[in-house]
């Protein structure tokens, strides 16, 4: 393909492109970004490249490799259109039968047919799931379709149409104001407005000026930037020349972590692709914009997705964060003018310019535009990537979309916004999410975390486990996030320890008062946020650990014990088998008994036992003493 | 424009910050991680303060005043903040001397306890009652520490010269960090890991031996704390009293506080006011400095003798020894020297003494580099010994450094470079020797040993095709100079050279960005290669129309040079006098400070007034004052004259050098040398020397301190240089060249790397340098004894590997008294061979 030299080139090569399209009888996609891959896809997709050639069919049935689609509880999967099949799970062993059932012969393999875990109910087409059909997803379908290292796939979706647009029928002031007009706000956390940004940067006196994509995602269970990399990197790229020429940026980057290993290929080949049609570098599609992008990787320090921490880190310094102001718009990177933007911010821009602000406004709540891509994980039924209008009430995602909690068990809370977001409860169930509900309830939007808790969960362990992540963290650059978070994980991990004191609960407040108005960066303000969510709506849980010795969900291992009820115990052997230390003596058909000093709390023994007997106990509180305490000598003995 | 501190209105005008407008006002706002002369970082947060309008709480340190900003500095709500936020960092920090209520009455008890191997407490540390946290806890008021305690129990590193490091009392500001990347740009140390494990410490924990540390001492300055601590000065506690003093360790004269103990220099720490270093010193400086004054090796009463025997005598009668030993023999017949490092004051008057009392017409310095300078300016006339300040260097755009280290010659020239780069200029070195410059170089020259003159000559042949501006091709010797070029041959200087073409092409193109600067030290100018080397050097930086500056060696040998001008009949070339001792002609010679080394048995009488015993050769030595000992003025590199006091009484019997002369005039019955102090001979001689009078009546006043009248002639012109090459040396075929650089560590004759253990493990002038590869092949590892044969004796020493030295190349450190040929000398180049003894 030769370099794009008008706009008219870039439609020609669509039509190209579409014209050239084989025309299959049916087509496989297979869901192969990071997930999919740890979970197989790897392996289906060469078994069905073996079946196909072996059958000697494979010029009629055609194979589409994509990234991650978002439901990684049902990776591997694979879609078959156009009758739009979804199986789930599927090994490399149930691949010949797809070929010869579903390809050849057009059944549906009811076995590979998704099943409602609560109700049972099968689902055969995708758009029928709930999962998806609940979703609103503009940024996220076009994982379904794109093989992300193909950029003829991205041309064929109407890629680089809004570039196109942007370079030679609009001003860059035209570019900002749209932007503004659509309300787009950063989504990796602070929601501030993306067009207001782009004119304070845009404005900003200099002769060099940056960009930088966001990719340094580091929250605890989240992981929407790195499958919008993988699987469609395209629709960043875009966005970023978009934003680019809207400024008057000459050089982007795109920081993204090390650990992503697959979307640090793919946009790498992305910008070479781009690069090699004439799409970035000097004249872009023969415009005399230039500009061009690079990727920097991270080392993985959490504070480098902070953005000064993350400019120094480009520059070649430790990623400490700086104060601000000022802020990156006057004196960012290499001191120069610079936005930097989070990945699903810039993957939003595209479609944002073909659209229109109008169009993207429809969606959303007053304040908060537009759809926001949510990582479900944590004790649900359908753990993925979830994307939804803002507005919509936390119940809609969490038992809509997200299919309601695990086997059955209530739910507790939900944590949002990784890290440096708080745990709400189910009296929250029906706020609709945005930026400004979440932040009144005392967490925040964040990058898009959502991590469902169920009633085994413990509250104070949450909070110790959060506390203890942004401690080990925390740069240690300023005094109240290095030493503040240090002091507030020990007193959380005496708590859950059973050693908490009268005046601990105090002892947090105060600190987390000191650490949040007292740290340099947005790390330190937030990472109080955990504590302080669980202290407002399970302070009972905390007093129940310091005054009673006791954890309400029976979670905390120092505060627990395991016995065994000798009316209940059939004497089996199953959890004398399986205690990993011998701790539990007994006979066939005699109870069997848990040696406390032995017992190291693992719980082998309560998963274990029969659901319908249901010998071993787990006590905290007044009940656990009351099972620790010597029994009387029998008489007799 | 102005803000409200308080309600206090502070008007201001540049771009400041709120810290330093209260400061500046008397407005107290505590903070433990700001730095005068280092970047706001904004990391302790003690400087927190409420503005109106803004949320949240920005600190002073790194918030800059806006017009009619509204700050409250002190509040209920901030002093709680504060003290929390204290709190934070004593639950880090040894806290229960801090905070004791009783610590008002321990003094009494705290006199020797300091000396314990580590410190957990106030009274343990040597930082007590100077110490930054002390101060802010004393301002802020906190009572308890509501936290528990989090000792990080970090072993204490006590494996390094003059510095201990012990993290356990470190509160992480970064000042120690900071001002070595952005003030010494040695990158020495670094922040570690991260969280509660976040640390300071160089790369893989390796000893500061072994991290590119220069051994300043910037980071003790910086260190708030007790955690970073000079070793020697631990023992002894907090100081008697402080004195202000001139280093006279380089030619730069850094202001110095000496801090005493009785008449005893306990430590020496830089000035922050000085308008040389600015607070800034070097390892000699800052470390070493006392060692010359406190020195067994002192020469502390008069003593005749030869062939190692020394008699004591008195004075009175030492003084008719050396009045003998003058006259003895014919004025032609007599040579004095003065040593560069003597003050101005005492090199008049002997200056002075020499020529007008005694009609000596052999009077010069011992320097090889002013043998060159003063040969040019008569020949060329033109001046090559121009005044700078540090700030040209460090404003410049472009630099070249021919053969010098500056981080060890001239560290403070070595700063300005390192600002001078941090703003984005283009630094080339070339050297035949080692240089640790050179990895901040963005390009390194390793020329051939000797090769300076062709190197100058293909960059000007180079900056030529550049294109030249037309006034440079109007100057005098312009066409003179072109032909001489022409006849260079640049594709034959990869094998002569052993620099590539296209690198000296990328060197010019370097030079194109102005302002451009030159720089070198003594060793380029002495020798015999001394003259045309300067003479190349002058005409390249003609027509790259950069200032050539030539970075003088010993404290006051830009005065003697000066003096060199005004008394200069005679002759004063310290090789060719040498020669004549060495022949025989010339008898009798007196030495003010070290004297030179002759080959042969050297003078019928020799004697000298020095700090140090002279080699076994002198038949008298006289004690001389030290540096603190006596007062008087220096002028440094710069052309700044820096004047001092004794601080301490002579030690033994010594006593200042123009003391000796008056004394020996008054002996002699020469009238006309008769002087109460050293302040009556400066009036004396700023009377009578140009270069002073102007610049002492304008300069004295102003914070920068007077500079020396300059001479500006010639600098419109080319001289005269061919170009002419010999091939290969004659001699025995050897594998090795090497290359001899002056000893950069030492004071009156004493070799401050060989007496001094700390600078010894840093810079020992008995190193052999040899490049790694060299080694590998001859299978020598760092540390081996290796035995350097030079055809007519052998020198032993241990090897020093070197990644910067090229191939085929040995350097070695002259040292005075160290007894080599005296065709060991900077400048000479001699083939050897060397290998490893068993």
């Amino acid at each position: 393909m030769d370099k794009l030299l008008q706009p008219a080139d870039l439609e020609e090569w669509r039509n190209a492109i579409l014209a050239g399209r084989p025309s299959y009888k049916k087509t496989v996609v297979i869901s192969s970004g990071t997930c999919g891959q740890a979970s197989g896809s790897v392996q289906i997709i060469e078994a069905f490249r073996e079946e196909l050639a072996r059958r000697r069919i494979e010029d009629d049935y055609g194979l589409q490799i994509t990234g991650c689609h978002g439901f990684c509880e049902m990776e591997p999967n694979i879609l078959v259109y156009p009758d739009g099949l979804f199986y789930r799970n599927l090994a490399p062993a149930d691949v010949p039968r797809v070929v010869e059932e579903t390809l050849v012969k057009g059944r549906v393999i009811d076995r590979l047919v998704f099943a409602d875990p609560r109700t049972g109910r099968k689902y055969s087409r995708q758009t029928d799931i709930p999962f998806y059909q609940k979703q609103a997803r503009r940024i996220m379908e076009n994982n379904l379709r794109i093989d992300p290292t193909r950029i003829e796939d991205y041309i064929a979706a109407d890629g680089y149409q809004a570039l196109a647009k942007v370079l030679f029928d609009m001003s860059s002031s035209d570019v900002v104001d749209l932007v503004r007009a659509s309300g787009l706000r950063g989504r990796g956390g602070a929601g501030f407005l993306t067009g207001l940004k782009w004119s304070l940067c845009r404005d900003a006196a200099a002769e060099r000026k940056f960009i930088i994509c966001n990719a340094d995602e580091g929250d605890p269970g989240a992981y929407m930037d790195r499958s919008l990399l993988e699987g469609n990197p395209h629709s960043v790229v875009e966005g970023m020349i978009i934003g680019a020429y809207a400024i008057g940026a000459s050089q982007g980057f795109i920081y993204v972590r090390m650990e992503y290993p697959l979307a640090v290929k793919h946009v790498t080949a992305a910008l070479e692709h781009a690069r090699r049609a004439g799409l970035l570098g000097k004249s872009i599609l023969g415009s005399e914009f230039h500009f061009d992008l690079h990727v920097v990787q991270g080392a993985g320090a959490f504070v480098s997705g902070e953005e000064t921490a993350l400019m120094a880190s480009i520059e070649g310094r430790r990623a400490f964060p700086r104060q601000r102001p000022p802020f990156p718009t006057q004196d960012g990177l290499w001191g120069k003018p610079t936005s930097i933007n989070n990945v699903e911010t810039w993957a939003n821009v595209p479609p944002i310019i073909r659209n229109g602000a109008e169009w993207f406004a429809k969606m959303g709540t007053a304040k908060s535009k537009g759809t926001k891509i949510f990582s479900l994980v944590g004790k649900i039924n359908n753990t993925g990537l979830v994307e939804v209008p803002f507005g919509i009430k936390l119940r809609d995602i969490i038992y809509g979309v997200g299919g309601g909690i695990k086997k059955g068990k209530k739910f507790k809370a939900v944590q949002t916004g990784g890290p440096s977001g708080g745990c709400l409860p189910k009296e929250k169930l029906d706020l609709p999410v945005d930026y400004e509900t979440l932040t009144e309830a005392g967490s925040i939007m964040g990058s898009g975390g959502m991590i469902v808790m169920d009633e085994d969960t413990c509250m104070v362990d949450v909070a110790r486990y959060f506390l203890n992540f942004t401690r080990e963290e925390s740069c240690g650059k300023c005094v109240p996030c290095r030493v503040g978070t240090r002091q507030m994980a020990e007193i959380l991990a005496r708590i859950t320890q059973g050693l908490g004191e009268e005046g601990d609960i105090a002892r947090l407040e105060d600190l987390a008062a000191t650490v949040a108005s007292g740290s340099l960066c947005g790390l330190g303000h937030t990472a109080p946020n955990p504590v302080l969510t669980t202290l407002r709506y399970f302070r009972d849980e905390y007093i129940a650990h310091i005054r009673d010795g006791s954890c309400p969900a029976r979670f905390c291992k120092e505060l627990i014990s395991f016995f065994i009820e000798p009316d209940k115990c059939v004497g089996c052997l199953l959890c004398l088998k399986i205690c990993p230390v011998q701790a539990i003596r007994g006979e066939r058909k005699k109870v069997h008994v848990i040696d406390q000093q032995l017992c190291i709390k693992c719980g082998a023994c309560f998963d274990v036992c029969p659901a319908k007997i249901q010998a071993v106990s787990k006590y905290t509180g007044k009940k656990r003493e009351k099972w620790l305490r010597p029994a009387p000598p029998e008489k007799g003995e | 424009m102005k803000i409200f501190i308080d309600g206090r209105a502070i008007p201001f005008e540049k771009k400041r910050t709120i810290l330093d407008l209260a400061r500046e006002n008397g407005i107290y706002i505590p903070s433990l991680c700001d730095h005068p002369h280092l970047a706001p970082f904004a990391a302790c947060r003690l400087c927190l303060v409420q503005i109106k309008g803004r949320k949240g709480f920005p600190p002073a340190c790194s918030t800059f005043a806006e017009d009619g900003m509204d700050i409250r500095a002190k509040s209920p709500e901030l002093g709680s903040l504060r003290k929390k936020i204290l709190g934070l960092i004593l639950s880090e920090h040894p806290s229960s001397c801090l905070i004791c209520s009783e610590k008002a009455s321990c003094d009494d008890y705290k006199a020797t306890i300091r000396k314990t191997g580590e410190t957990t407490g106030c009274v343990f540390c040597p930082e007590n009652g100077r110490c930054g946290l002390q101060e802010v806890v004393e301002a802020v008021g906190i009572e308890r520490v509501e936290y528990p305690f989090l000792y990080r129990d970090l072993e204490v590193r006590k494996d390094d010269p003059f510095i201990e490091r012990n993290y356990n009392l470190c509160i992480l500001c970064g000042r120690c960090v900071r001002v070595c990347h952005e003030v010494r740009g040695a990158r020495a140390i670094s922040f570690l890991n991260r969280g509660p494990q976040a640390a300071i410490g160089t790369a893989w924990d390796r000893p500061l031996l072994q991290s590119g540390c220069q051994f300043c001492g910037a980071c003790l300055d910086a260190c708030p704390t007790g955690a970073l601590v000079e070793r020697s000065a631990r023992p002894a506690g907090p100081p008697d009293r402080k004195a202000t003093a001139v280093c006279p360790l380089c030619s730069l004269g850094c202001g110095m506080e000496v801090e005493l103990k009785g008449e005893k220099i306990v430590s020496s720490v830089p000035l922050d006011q000085d308008p040389v270093n600015r607070g800034q010193a070097c390892v000699k400086g800052r470390f070493v400095l006392k060692d010359p004054v406190h020195n067994p090796r002192r020469a502390l009463r008069p003593a005749a003798g030869k062939n190692g025997e020394s008699v004591p005598l008195d004075w009175d009668s030492a003084l008719d020894t050396l009045a003998a030993g003058l006259t003895k023999y014919g004025r032609e017949e007599t040579a004095v020297f003065l040593s560069p490092e003597l003050p101005l004051e005492d090199a008049y008057l002997i200056w002075k003494f020499a020529k007008e009392g005694l009609g000596i017409p052999n009077i010069s310095a011992v320097s090889g580099a002013l043998d060159t300078y003063h040969g040019f300016r008569g020949e060329s006339k033109a001046e090559p010994v121009v005044n700078f300040r540090l700030e040209d260097i460090a404003g410049a755009k472009s630099i070249l450094v021919l053969e010098a280290d500056l981080s060890v010659s001239h560290p403070l020239v070595w700063l300005a470079v390192v600002q001078a780069k941090r703003h984005g200029a283009k630094l080339v070195t070339a050297a035949a020797g080692e240089s640790s410059l050179a990895r901040c170089s963005d390009l390194h020259l390793r020329i051939k040993p000797g090769k300076e003159k062709l190197l100058l000559g293909l960059l000007s042949r180079a900056a030529g095709e550049e294109g030249l501006p037309g006034d440079v091709q109007s100057l005098e010797g312009f066409a003179e100079w072109k032909r001489s070029l022409d006849s260079l041959d640049p594709a034959g200087a990869r094998d002569f050279l052993g620099v590539s073409e296209q690198d000296i092409k990328s060197a010019a193109q370097f030079f194109q960005k102005k302002p451009a600067v030159v720089l070198f030290g003594g060793d380029l100018v002495s020798g015999a290669e001394g003259p045309g080397n300067l003479a190349t050097a002058w005409n390249f930086a003609r027509l790259a129309q950069a200032r050539l500056l030539p970075l003088l060696s010993s404290c006051n040998e830009r005065g003697i040079y000066e003096l060199g001008k005004y008394f200069g009949s005679g002759r004063m070339d310290s090789e060719t006098i040498i020669a004549d001792i060495e022949k025989g002609t010339i008898k009798s010679v007196f030495t003010a400070g070290h004297p030179p080394s002759y080959d042969g048995p050297g003078p019928a009488f020799q004697a000298c007034a020095a700090c140090f015993p002279a080699s076994a050769a002198v038949d008298l030595v006289l004690p001389a004052a030290a540096f603190a000992e006596s007062s008087g003025h220096f002028i440094n590199a710069e052309g700044r004259i820096r004047g001092f006091s004794a601080v301490i009484r002579p030690q033994g019997e010594a006593r200042p050098h123009w003391r000796i002369i008056a004394d020996l005039a008054k002996k002699m019955g020469i009238k006309g040398f008769t002087y109460e102090d050293p302040a009556s001979l400066f009036k004396e001689m700023a009377r009578r020397l140009v270069c002073l009078n102007g610049a002492l009546k304008s300069g004295r006043r102003s914070p920068e301190g007077p500079f020396v009248d300059e001479e500006k002639s010639g600098l419109e012109k080319f001289v005269p240089v061919g170009f002419h090459f010999k091939g290969a040396p004659a001699g025995p075929e050897r594998a090795f060249q090497i290359v001899f650089r002056d000893n950069e560590s030492s004071y009156g004759g004493l070799d401050l790397s060989r007496d001094n253990r700390g600078l010894q493990r840093i810079r020992d002038s008995r190193w052999i340098r040899i490049s790694s590869g060299d080694a590998g092949r001859r299978g020598v590892s760092e540390g081996d004894t290796v035995v350097v044969d030079y055809g007519t004796g052998k020198l032993a020493g241990p090897a020093r590997l070197s990644e910067s030295l090229p191939a085929g190349v040995l350097e070695i450190r002259r040292a005075a008294g160290d007894g080599l040929p005296r065709a060991f000398r900077p400048g000479n180049i001699l083939p050897a061979d060397i290998r490893r003894t068993d």
